[in-house]
């Protein structure tokens, strides 16, 4: 039996990634995902999902950024929180909703880090 | 006193980079805001740089309109945003806030006390190599973090200087914005505030 081509595991990775990224816009107190140069310049110089050997892909889009390792995933994700909410309440829940998904695909949950960029009002 | 486009100190970003080619001026040689803007501000024009020697060689790659200005928006959002503090000190670190986003509510607490005008700001996460545990205040009615306080999430050291109108007594006034700074940034980020320190600069 052959494992997934290159193609279906660019094409779950992506998908995986959307996933993330809609799991912590809906975190309450979320405002939005925030881009960062650091984040599109990685992506114009080496594409939105790279495989490594196989079994590593990185991903990333607007705010969010994806590094699979075999059945570990670390996820770094930006964000504008808004202000009728503690950033740090804020924060701990979007990792907690990043987890979930993580673990509802039986992946584990590497880093998860989230950086609140903005508080907007 | 919000302004997307400033640094802590008060200057432009486009300031800044209109003259990144040549030295720093009399005020950024000793300015940290405006030193770390340029030392960021030339890391990303290098990589620019080589952007741009990549695209040289494939003439079918041209930028859609509004590319530069988009990133220059995000170029003047990245400098500004200055270091990340931690969120949550007990919990498993990865939790972060960028300096920029708390000096934001610590000007707009500032924007809501009458007489007070505030300019440079710098916050900072206390450590215990900060010296001795006690925050300051207490005389003008706000009380620092406690020591249960202080043992459970991050603690930030706020220096805010500031400009007052004619009449205005400082006295009340800085209590006030004490307060008002303390439980703004509690409220909207779950930071506690161990100490104020404010520098009254100059009378308008």
């Amino acid at each position: 039996m052959t494992g997934p081509t290159h193609a279906e595991l660019r094409a779950a990775t992506d998908d995986l990634r959307d996933e993330l990224a809609a799991a912590t816009e809906a975190v309450p107190g979320v405002v939005r995902l925030e881009p960062t140069l650091r984040n599109a310049l990685r992506r114009l110089q080496a594409g939105t999902t790279v495989l490594a050997n196989g079994r590593a892909a990185r991903s990333a889009a607007d705010g969010i950024e994806l590094h699979r390792r075999g059945e570990v995933v670390d996820v770094h994700v930006d964000v504008a929180t808004a202000a009728d909410r503690a950033a740090g309440a804020t924060a701990r829940e979007v990792r907690q909703a990043l987890a979930r998904v993580l673990v509802a695909h039986a992946l584990e949950p590497g880093s998860l880090t989230v950086a609140v960029l903005s508080v907007e009002r | 006193m919000a302004d997307d486009a400033r640094l802590s100190c008060g200057r432009s970003i486009d300031d800044v980079w209109s003259h990144l080619d040549g030295p720093p001026d009399e005020h950024e040689r000793t300015c940290p805001y405006c030193l770390e803007a340029r030392a960021r501000l030339l890391r990303l024009s290098d990589a620019a740089i080589d952007l741009r020697s990549t695209e040289a060689a494939d003439p079918a790659l041209q930028p859609d309109p509004g590319f530069t200005a988009s990133v220059m928006g995000l170029v003047r959002a990245e400098v500004r945003r200055g270091q990340a503090i931690p969120l949550d000190a007990d919990e498993v670190p990865g939790l972060t806030i960028s300096e920029q986003a708390v000096v934001g509510l610590v000007w707009a607490a500032a924007d809501s006390v009458p007489g007070i005008r505030a300019r440079r700001c710098r916050v900072r996460p206390f450590t215990d190599d900060d010296g001795d545990g006690d925050g300051d205040g207490g005389e003008d009615g706000w009380q620092p973090p406690d020591e249960h306080e202080l043992r459970s999430g991050t603690l930030v050291d706020v220096d805010l200087a500031l400009a007052v109108e004619p009449g205005t007594s400082i006295v009340e006034a800085t209590a006030t914005l004490r307060r008002r700074v303390a439980e703004q940034v509690a409220r909207e980020t779950g930071l506690g505030v161990r100490r104020v320190d404010l520098t009254v600069e100059d009378v308008l």
